[in-house]
């Protein structure tokens, strides 16, 4: 059965305008999406700025409430979770670290406020809310000194770093990453593409990557959505995404990312 | 057209100095693309503020060095007031993110214009009007609806071409493009690139290319620059980099672009 499965998504905002702010149109974000992910896959959501792949990641996250469409979460309806299920079940990335961190607590206050939350009242007895903060940093590739830390002490790469330790202390079986490497440099987003992997392997972490780079989403995904104009256009293997793309969008994507010559 | 030679720039963070730029020599000849490819903290961008005398003494100070342009002999030497009059004319630059480099409560005319009170070599109102609906359709935006539309109004990808468009108001010789597109998608990204060196071409502009993304560097220019910590570590023509890299950094570089899983 699938992890996660999405029936007929659809999601339009309202455009405001004139003096009193009157409602003059909309923007169909998302129109008629259905996809599932399965346990223990990596899933690309693909597409260009304006395309609807960060309007469906809130929809699954709850940020944003749907219009139209069912998300079942292992076959039952995730329409009735509150704020704290969500979070236990589903953790967010987003592209500018520092924004989702906040700049007034260390790093090990926030680390374990999301341990903390993770285990409920009734946390293990043996384990102290801190070692588990520790343990997640190493695992994310920092040491235990940055939990004495503030967010801007950090690099961006670090910062990204911690963000991802942040979002796995509550242990969700869902991890949404999105746009995770637009603000980072080349060589460290070549470092946060390893850690993806490494923890995925190793946490059989279920990973729904969103990213305008086609090629990026090969090195990642099990598979690929490619999404215009809030509809998907093309599905299927990565590298039959980009070596036989089906639709012109997506052949557009591919050819938008300038070759290595050999 | 320029030559810079063994620049080197201090700046001061919280009473330390620090050595951004150490010993840098860089040239770009009449109308040739060179790329300057390095990581956040490299040093890549204060070589263009430099060049262009824009580093602010409370901030920092250039230590040491030359720039050579055009005629001039050395542009670190000469007044402000001369500086200010090749700023905007002679050498423009394009900075990274469209959003900062534009003024929030500006309509796009205003801020295009400015660049002719600054040189005012187009005086009558109706010219500079004309001048600016020409840069904008060089670069493929419609004046009618951008002129008088304020910086939100519009896309990523339609800022950073008003940017393009202003930079290129005055013709000018040398272009400094920062990171012109790490805000922008792929597809975005592919189209103000080549944009923008079609345009060099036509123009014969000269243009140093900043980034960190040694892939895009290579497919756009062919001379590329690699630099860390703050000094130059290797220079070559793109397939040079690529075929055979000297530096251990230059090919951290290259191993760092995403490749297809099973790339031939």
């Amino acid at each position: 059965m699938s992890l996660l499965e999405i029936q007929h998504l659809s999601k339009s905002f309202a455009i405001e305008g004139g003096i009193f702010r009157r409602t003059i149109g909309a923007v169909q974000a998302v129109q008629n999406v259905s996809f599932h992910i399965d346990p223990g896959e990596t899933l690309a959501l693909v597409g260009g700025s304006g395309c609807g792949k960060s309007t469906i990641a809130k929809l699954i996250a709850g940020l944003v409430i749907p219009d139209a469409g069912t998300l079942l979460w292992n076959g039952q309806s995730m329409m009735g979770w509150n704020r704290r299920e969500r979070a236990r079940h589903i953790q967010m990335i987003f592209q500018d670290p520092f924004a989702s961190l906040n700049p007034k607590l260390s790093v090990g206050m926030q680390l374990e406020e999301g341990v903390k939350l993770g285990w409920g009242i009734a946390g293990p007895a043996h384990e102290s809310p801190k070692t588990e903060s520790i343990r997640l940093l190493e695992m994310a590739g920092l040491s235990a000194d940055a939990m004495h830390h503030y967010p801007f002490q950090f690099s961006g790469g670090q910062r990204q770093r911690i963000a991802i330790a942040r979002a796995l202390a509550l242990r969700p079986p869902l991890l949404i990453a999105d746009e995770p490497l637009s603000a980072l440099d080349v060589s460290v987003q070549a470092q946060i593409l390893a850690l993806f992997k490494e923890l995925k392997a190793s946490l059989n972490l279920t990973l729904l990557f969103i990213t305008h780079d086609l090629v990026v989403a090969s090195t990642q995904a099990d598979r690929v959505v490619v999404l215009q104009d809030g509809r998907i256009v093309e599905e299927g293997q990565p590298d039959d995404a980009l070596e036989h793309p089906r639709h012109p969008y997506t052949r557009a994507l591919v050819e938008a990312v300038p070759p290595i010559p050999v | 057209m320029l030559t810079i030679r063994h620049l080197s720039v201090d700046y001061f963070r919280r009473g330390e100095t620090v050595h951004a730029v150490r010993d840098v020599s860089l040239s770009v000849d009449d109308g040739e693309a060179v790329g300057l490819v390095g990581e956040s903290g490299s040093g890549k961008s204060t070589v263009a503020l430099a060049a262009m005398r824009l580093i602010r003494p409370n901030e920092g100070r250039i230590k040491s060095g030359e720039v050579a342009f055009g005629g001039q002999e050395n542009l670190l030497a000469i007044p402000e007031s001369d500086m200010r009059k090749l700023r905007g004319r002679r050498i423009a630059m394009i900075f990274q993110d469209p959003f900062t480099a534009l003024n929030p409560v500006l309509r796009i005319r205003e801020q295009m214009a400015e660049v002719f009170w600054a040189h005012p070599d187009a005086s009558a109102p109706r010219e500079i009007d004309d001048r600016l609906r020409e840069a904008l359709s060089t670069v493929q935006l419609d004046s009618g609806r951008i002129l008088d539309a304020y910086p939100h109004q519009l896309s990523g990808g339609q800022r950073q071409r008003v940017l393009i468009a202003t930079a290129l108001l005055c013709r000018p010789d040398l272009l400094l493009a920062d990171e012109p597109t790490t805000a922008l998608d792929v597809l975005v990204q592919k189209e103000i690139l080549d944009l923008l060196f079609s345009l060099q071409k036509q123009l014969r502009t000269g243009l140093l290319f900043i980034s960190h993304n040694l892939a895009l560097v290579a497919h756009y220019t062919h001379r590329v620059a690699v630099m860390k910590e703050g000094g130059i570590v290797e220079t070559g023509t793109a397939a040079e980099l690529f075929k055979a890299a000297k530096h251990p950094y230059t090919r951290m570089l290259l191993a760092a672009v995403p490749r297809w899983r099973h790339s031939s």
